[in-house]
């Protein structure tokens, strides 16, 4: 026993077996993404269901009788498999036409590359390293002496405490080395005087979003030193 | 690199004259499908239907071929394809292509 179902091929109705009915739009699919590029495709797709119509109507009993898998097997015999309904110059051409995209692909893909790496090799030119990636100045802001040791820290992203706390066993074990040091990058760094600088000494790329967050930092930092007085 | 291969150039072959194998059958009368298909297959050109479709379709569309419909006793009405005066122009033009090749193939036989 079988389940069949009732389908319309080329506008006729036609009973067909389940696993048939699965087999013949299988076929079908495959032969309309065959034709997909093919100019008229729904013209022709409407032509091949027509003639599959008559094929089986021509059976004996014709429509009466049930399509089963065989007569699924005799139209892919008479009509032929999905990938012969295209011929073969043509299909060369498409497959060339495809090798020549993937080509014009990869060309595009290495262009967007190289322009990337130019633009960045300008940025880093222009403001003397890759944008976004921090410089040490003095971060007078937060010094307890010259900002030295906040400066540094904030390049680092460490606590200005652990850069104060070795400039200070550097200035204890090296016999002073550590003090002339800190004077050395005291006249040497630049002060954090922009907002840019800044954010620079931060690390973080000058970016409208980026300079939001700073001014709201530092918004912060006044409203709390008001709540302090 | 090119690879060559008898059975592939005989297919191509016969593939680039199929075109002119339909307008040749379609000069002498209006057809339907399946009648192309077993003149073309009696001439041993073509083994599948499905091939012959698309064909079809694209030399309508290129103003070669016009079909009218026709009702069917066993089954749905059917297509026949004739050719049009641009078809048989273009067909002419064909046969002198055809003619000339032939001519150069065999004088190089010998």
């Amino acid at each position: 026993m079988e389940i069949t179902v009732t389908i319309s091929i080329g506008g006729y109705a036609f009973h067909i077996e389940e696993e048939a009915c699965k087999n013949l739009k299988a076929y079908l699919k495959a032969i309309s993404a065959t034709l997909k590029e093919e100019e008229g495709a729904d013209e022709i797709m409407s032509d091949i269901e027509s003639r599959i119509a008559e094929i089986l109507m021509a059976r004996p009993d014709g429509r009466q009788r049930v399509i089963s898998n065989p007569d699924v097997e005799e139209i892919v015999k008479i009509m032929g498999s999905p990938d012969e309904f295209i011929d073969d110059a043509r299909a060369d051409e498409s497959s060339q036409e495809s090798q020549e995209k993937a080509n014009y692909d990869r060309q595009k893909e290495y262009e967007e590359r190289h322009r990337r790496f130019r633009e960045q090799w300008q940025d880093r030119r222009k403001y003397g390293r890759y944008s976004g990636t921090s410089r040490v100045y003095r971060d007078t802001r937060n010094a307890m002496l010259g900002g030295v040791a906040a400066g540094l820290a904030a390049y680092w992203r460490l606590d200005p405490l652990i850069v104060r706390i070795l400039f200070v066993f550097a200035a204890l074990f090296s016999a002073g080395a550590g003090i002339i040091a800190y004077l050395v990058l005291w006249i040497v760094l630049p002060p954090a005087k922009t907002r840019a600088h800044r954010m620079s000494m931060r690390g973080e790329p000058i970016t409208v979003e980026n300079i939001k967050r700073s001014v709201r930092r530092e918004y912060e930092r006044v409203s709390k030193g008001f709540s302090r007085w | 690199m090119v690879t060559m291969k008898a059975g592939n150039s005989n297919a191509q072959m016969r593939k680039g004259v199929l075109e002119y194998c339909i307008l040749l059958i379609l000069s002498r009368n209006s057809c339907y499908a399946s009648d192309i298909i077993r003149e073309l297959r009696e001439a041993e050109m073509i083994v599948v239907e499905g091939t012959l479709y698309p064909l079809l379709t694209r030399q309508k569309n290129a103003g070669l071929l016009t079909y009218h419909w026709e009702e069917s006793l066993q089954g749905p009405p059917r297509k026949y394809y004739q050719l049009t005066e641009k078809g048989r122009l273009y067909l002419s033009e064909l046969d002198n292509s055809w003619n000339r090749l032939l001519e150069s193939v065999n004088h190089l036989k010998g």
